[in-house]
């Protein structure tokens, strides 16, 4: 299957039959591998006619990729399964922990930024990698709390994960600055301390600000601060793919797009501040 | 790697129960002493919000139940949100299955048209999204088949618009399956359409059921759930026989 490139978006029940009739850009498409395991029936149907149609990515998450319990056995065989079947080559998923002593939260729980932690996800990392045989690029979850017993800041742990996994980083703008709102950090500093040389994709979202609290819902349309640092970001790393999610109270697919080209515009004023200025002057 | 290093292991230990609601946010600091109030208070803040994320898939897929049950009681379902969750307990791993069985739980806690509701609901949700149920022999793909006491299915359609009345009885069977165009389709079958699911199913000959429809009317009900999806194409010899 072609790699994901340009500005894709997040692959959504309620607009998946429209996607096949639009005749709008999109550049690829990303699913949540879960929402396919073991369910066949329409939105699988329009999975495999959209995969003729654009690049697929796949982004993960309920690997749990920090946690303390094993990896489901079954669940990593139908994940690969998937995987293969759409012939998508990278995996991305979160530096965070979903399940722990048999609950299963449904949610992405940061880790503890310790040393422990670092040498604990980046084991775990590796060995979902071996075990999907394709690469995992990890991605910067939205924190709400400091947890418990961190000695290290955000961007020192998650540079620390992927320099130690070997691994992809998944860069999520929004997070960025949703973690650092809620940090009552500088959303520039801490986008500036992640491993940016390692960005193998960019993720941009809308957030609903509660003032004390950002909540990263995927609900709204993405804030002009957030715009803000996508373009940072791209010109610091350059030409990667770029993901618009959009996951509650999903409009429709026209107003998503919207949101997608106006990430498009972001992106291409960032690549055209980086391009090298050729100097046309001719020594005498 | 079977299992985490120390202190991550004790984080485990310490955080789980915050997060389920099992431990109050200050026990964090049983790993780091000196974990400030403002920590503890965000902690909670955050606990609260996994445990919401939980709430939230039970509250959109029980829309119209949830309409319903506030009609005879001003209270009770979102304590009947809690007490599933509870019950529940994390140990679902598929999130959208997290929703299954809370129209038990209704059935036994508020009046029997609220439970038709939310039975309705949780096939909806069970055919959009959870996956498909086994499929009975004979049947191109899974059917849920229901024979309420009114018309839940209208109902709920008018209650997710805002539009909320004690129901009148009507008894209503209905049919939910996905067509051939895989898209959602509800019928409300006539006898002749019951008839055909039960030989199809193999429930019942048409010679047996010949005293309550003609098996005529059985062959013309199967064409048209053959045709609308519902059941399998027959083999030759079924074939031979509709025709």
């Amino acid at each position: 299957m072609t790699e994901p490139r340009g500005v894709g978006i997040g692959l959504r029940r309620s607009f998946a039959s429209d996607l096949l009739r639009t005749e709008r850009r999109v550049d690829w498409l990303e699913i949540i591998p879960e929402n396919f395991l073991g369910k066949p029936g329409p939105f699988r149907h329009a999975l495999e006619a959209l995969a003729g149609r654009y690049p697929i990515g796949a982004h993960g998450v309920s690997l749990s990729l920090g946690g303390p319990d094993p990896f489901d056995d079954e669940a990593l065989a139908a994940l690969k399964s998937l995987l293969d079947d759409l012939a998508i080559e990278r995996m991305t998923e979160h530096l965070c922990f979903a399940t722990a002593r048999g609950f299963h939260s449904h949610d992405l729980i940061a880790l503890p930024y310790t040393e422990e932690a670092v040498r604990w996800a980046a084991g775990r990392i590796r060995e979902a990698e071996d075990r999907l045989e394709r690469p995992i690029d990890v991605e910067n979850v939205s924190t709400y709390a400091r947890m418990p017993g961190s000695v290290m800041s955000e961007g020192e742990f998650v540079r620390a994960v992927v320099e130690e996994a070997g691994c992809g980083l998944l860069l999520d703008v929004n997070n960025v600055y949703v973690s650092a709102r809620n940090a009552s950090l500088d959303p520039a500093a801490l986008l500036a301390a992640m491993p940016l040389s390692r960005t193998r994709r960019v993720h941009v979202a809308g957030h609903l600000d509660k003032g004390a609290v950002c909540i990263d819902d995927h609900g709204h349309p993405v804030r002009d601060e957030v715009w803000a640092l996508l373009g940072a970001a791209v010109a610091e790393i350059g030409d990667v793919p770029v993901l618009l999610e959009w996951d509650t109270d999903v409009p429709a697919l026209d107003r998503v797009l919207d949101e997608a080209d106006r990430a498009r515009d972001v992106v291409t004023a960032a690549l055209r501040s980086r391009t090298p200025q050729v100097s046309l002057a001719v020594s005498a | 790697m079977s299992s985490p290093p120390p202190g991550l292991t004790r984080f485990f230990d310490a955080v789980v129960p915050i997060l389920r609601g099992d431990a109050p946010a200050s026990a964090a600091r049983a790993i780091e002493p000196g974990y400030s109030a403002h920590d503890v208070a965000r902690l909670a803040m955050f606990g609260g919000m996994v445990r919401r994320q939980r709430a939230l898939l039970l509250e959109k897929v029980f829309r119209a139940t949830c309409a319903a049950w506030a009609l005879e009681a001003p209270e009770g379902f979102e304590e009947a949100v809690a007490a599933h969750l509870a019950d529940e307990g994390g140990a679902e791993p598929d999130y959208p299955s997290i929703a299954l069985g809370f129209a038990d739980r209704v059935a036994s806690a508020a009046p029997s048209w609220v439970a038709e509701v939310a039975d309705w609901e949780e096939c909806l949700h069970r055919l959009r999204v959870v996956g498909a149920p086994p499929v009975d022999p004979g049947l191109r793909g899974p059917v849920l088949a229901r024979a309420y006491s009114f018309d839940v299915p209208a109902w709920t359609k008018a209650a997710r618009r805002g539009v909320v009345a004690r129901p009148t009885a009507s008894p209503t069977p209905v049919l939910a399956f996905r067509d051939r165009e895989e898209t959602l389709r509800r019928l409300r079958p006539g006898p002749g359409h019951v008839a055909a699911l039960a030989v199809a199913r193999g429930e019942a000959t048409p010679e047996a059921l010949a005293s309550v429809v003609p098996a005529e009317a059985i062959a013309t009900a199967a064409a048209e759930l053959t045709e609308l999806g519902l059941l399998a194409e027959p083999g030759p010899r079924g074939h031979t026989e509709a025709r």
